[in-house]
């Protein structure tokens, strides 16, 4: 299998990248302090202050950054529960069939069944709101169904191949054909299937803390920034502006990998 | 009929040319087969017939002449129409060749649908025709079916009654019966042969399996490397091969005399 | 000819349980009657039958896969191997050749990695593997190279008896030759015994010591090669054997 960079892949990547690297240059070191309240309230953009400065005088720019960092990392963390339950419930449902995949499979359906964003809230409030790992545990769980659907798909049609069969003969163990033998043949589904989901918890998240549910001062997330930004859209909007922008440059990115990887699929094929 | 001349096709990822300068001749109502293993360049042999190269991923040159028209340099929106109206496909696999959502009935008279001004009651008539003249049982029946409803012979059959239904001047053949069931195989042999003798249709067999040209073809070209290395009547080539690569090929086949030609020592 | 038995299959019926705890319906459809033949010590024995007669479901019994309602399969000489038709199935495509190969000895746990190394070496040499194929995963491979690295898989275990499904219905007439070619002499050095598998009578001819024509799950005639093609007593036989000439 011969892996060639595509356009898609190609600009996805860089546009992430950078981003990335921005955030984690932003864990150590960010131009302003994104805290501090000195730099003059309602600046608008200019060379000192890329993003300009909000109502309490503290620089955008700065904010945004550290706000990134808790974006991905809340998104990273949801969507790996997701992806990691998942793909092992789709995992254990689709290769063993039978029982456990009838009553597991109408666990998910259920899970399915309740609107994802009452969900949340539900968890969010059992959990105690105003947590951080709240958002994440409630989130996780709304992304769980959507994997196991699909990965419950992959391993099913995976585990009818010749392969498989002879491995089963050799004697291998179920652990052994799942993780050694099947798992690696599903990456081509998982990771765009990650991507995707990555896209949908920035979303959730941002949505989340617009309605004030997600993250709490003194963290700000995107989400958390961009309600912020909204009680002040006419005295200073490029705080919203800036921030939205970074919010869509990030899924657009994280979207083109996504595509990209789907088209080395579609090449393969 | 068919006349290719020196025709050359390279891809542009290969360093090899994929066909090295064949030409070849189909006179009407003949039987040709085109013979060699997978990776000699039959199919894209074929290909380049039948209008399916993908013309921005090759470099091609020479002639392919039907009945005077050029196939091969002709702009796509001519190709189009000669290539449903005198070039009829029948590919080795019918169960991918065929839309699994479609009718089988309607899928045989789809050409007509491209390519002539007939009604769909007119169309439905040929079709059931098409279906008939390949032997297809209750025509009627089968019409109504889906793909997956058939055998393969079944559907085999089929796609050859949606290849003659327009009555092409060229029916091509690439290993049209491979994938089917050695008994199913003499069948559908038996059916073309008869075609061939009724309608009078020229056609190109294109196949690994030189014992199966024996059955049909009255003449044999043998490909090996992109090159045409023997040409002649299909017996002769079979009989008395005078190329070492055709004799191999020959030594190839299975057949009922000469057990334990495998047997090491 | 040969005098140890490999395999004992006595008075075999089996068949597909159709229905699960939530469909509420239990049908049982017989698919296997009364299946009864040996197969003795460097023996090939030729299993020829059209599609759907029942000889993909005979060899899921032989391999243990599906149980049977009566009768009785012993394996005198340990489990048997199988190499499928579908060469492009039957490999792991994320892996090379060398890790599907070695994957068995892995599982058998028993020898330590440079001896697998070796063992794996000499295997892909014997069933000759060009050696810049070694570290190629499936999609690199031709039908034929693939078909090797799946018989080098089974065989790495030096296993007695081999089932040989379809192995070379999907290649042509030339790489079939030489995958036939390779599995007589395999058959020599390493005193194997083969179930082959085919719907092809000329190749079984060519092939086969012995064969069983089977038709819609019955046996209907068996015996030495030479005895059946020129001698055949059923008027299925006849027929199978004319469509093939």
């Amino acid at each position: 299998m011969k892996k060639k960079l595509n356009g898609y892949l190609l600009a996805g990547l860089i546009i992430t990248g950078v981003m990335l690297l921005i955030t984690v240059i932003g864990i150590f070191w960010t131009p302003y302090v994104p805290t501090a309240m000195k730099y003059g309230r309602f600046q608008p953009p200019s060379f000192r202050h890329l993003f300009g400065t909000d109502n309490f005088g503290r620089d955008i720019f700065s904010r945004v950054i550290k706000g990134s960092g808790t974006t991905l990392a809340i998104a990273l963390s949801t969507v790996s529960i997701g992806a990691i339950v998942g793909t092992l419930v789709g995992a254990v449902t689709g290769y063993f069939g039978g029982l456990v995949d009838d009553v597991l499979m109408r666990l998910n359906d259920t899970l399915t069944a309740f609107p994802s964003f009452l969900l949340a809230l539900l968890v969010v409030s059992l959990v105690g709101p105003g947590k951080k790992y709240s958002v994440v545990l409630a989130l996780g769980l709304v992304f769980i169904p959507s994997f196991a659907r699909v990965m419950r798909t992959e391993f099913a049609s995976l585990r009818n191949k010749n392969y498989v069969t002879r491995a089963r003969l050799m004697g291998a163990s179920n652990l052994r054909i799942l993780f050694i033998h099947l798992l690696p043949n599903t990456l081509r589904v998982l990771l765009p299937a990650f991507t995707i989901g990555f896209n949908n918890a920035v979303l959730a998240e941002a949505s989340m803390s617009f309605l004030g549910i997600g993250v709490t001062p003194p963290d700000a997330s995107l989400g958390y920034m961009l309600s912020e930004a909204q009680a002040m859209l006419k005295a200073g909007p490029w705080y919203a502006l800036c921030t939205g922008c970074t919010i869509v440059l990030l899924i657009f990115g994280v979207g083109l990998i996504g595509e990209g990887l789907q088209e080395l699929n579609r090449e393969v094929d | 009929m068919l006349k290719i001349r020196d025709l050359h096709v390279k891809f542009n990822n290969r360093d090899r040319e994929a066909v090295g300068g064949i030409s070849l001749e189909i006179r009407d109502g003949e039987i040709v087969g085109l013979a060699g293993q997978s990776g000699s360049g039959k199919t894209v042999t074929a290909m380049s017939i039948a209008g399916l190269l993908p013309r921005k991923q090759c470099t091609y040159s020479g002639d392919i002449l039907l009945n005077g028209q050029d196939l091969l340099h002709a702009p796509r929106s001519v190709l189009r129409k000669l290539h449903g109206r005198e070039v009829g496909v029948v590919f080795q696999d019918p169960m991918n060749a065929m839309d699994p959502l479609m009718r089988v009935g309607e899928q045989v008279g789809e050409v007509l649908r491209v390519h002539t001004s007939l009604t769909a009651a007119q169309r439905r008539e040929k079709a059931l025709e098409a279906m008939a003249s390949v032997e297809l049982e209750n025509p009627e029946k089968i019409y109504q079916c889906y793909p997956h409803e058939l055998s393969g012979g079944m559907l085999q059959r089929a796609m050859i009654a949606a290849a003659i239904v327009i009555e092409p001047s060229l029916l091509l053949l690439d290993e049209p019966t491979t994938a089917l069931d050695v008994s199913i195989q003499a069948q559908i042999l038996a059916l073309l042969k008869k075609l061939n003798r009724e309608k009078g249709m020229s056609m190109l067999l294109i196949s690994h399996n030189l014992n199966v040209m024996r059955k049909l073809c009255s003449y044999v070209a043998v490909m090996n490397r992109g090159l045409l290395v023997e040409t002649g009547n299909t017996e002769d080539v079979y009989r008395n091969p005078q190329n070492p690569y055709t004799r191999q090929l020959i030594d190839a086949i299975p057949t009922r005399e000469g057990r334990g030609k495998w047997q090491s020592n | 000819m040969a005098e140890q038995l490999i395999l004992e299959v006595q008075h075999v019926y089996a068949g597909y349980r159709d229905g699960g705890i939530f469909s509420g319906k239990d049908s049982y459809q017989e698919v296997l009657h009364d299946i009864d033949f040996t197969v003795h010590q460097g023996e090939i024995v030729g299993l020829c039958g059209k599609s759907g007669t029942g000889k993909s479901s005979l060899t899921r019994v032989l391999l243990g896969l599906l149980e049977p309602t009566q009768g009785k399969v012993i394996h005198h000489a340990g489990k048997p191997q199988i190499v499928f038709q579908d060469p492009y199935s039957s490999l792991n495509p994320m892996y090379s050749a060398e890790w599907s190969v070695e994957e068995p000895l892995k599982i058998a746990g028993k020898y330590d990695a440079a001896t697998r190394k070796r063992m794996v070496h000499e295997m892909l040499e014997q069933v000759e593997l060009p050696r810049e194929c070694w570290t190629a995963r499936p999609d690199e491979l031709s039908g034929g190279q693939r078909q090797r690295v799946s018989i080098a898989a089974a065989l790495i275990q030096k296993p007695r008896f081999l089932i040989a499904d379809e192995p070379v219905s999907a290649l042509d007439v030339m790489i079939q030759a030489q995958i036939l070619r390779l599995l007589l002499q395999l058959r020599k050095d390493l005193d194997l015994s083969y179930l082959f598998i085919s719907h092809d009578l000329n190749v079984v001819y060519q092939l086969c010591d012995s064969v069983l024509i089977m038709n819609e799950g019955h046996i209907v005639e068996q015996g030495a090669i030479e005895e059946v093609y020129n001698h055949p007593k059923e008027e299925y036989t006849r027929q199978l054997l004319a469509a093939s000439m």
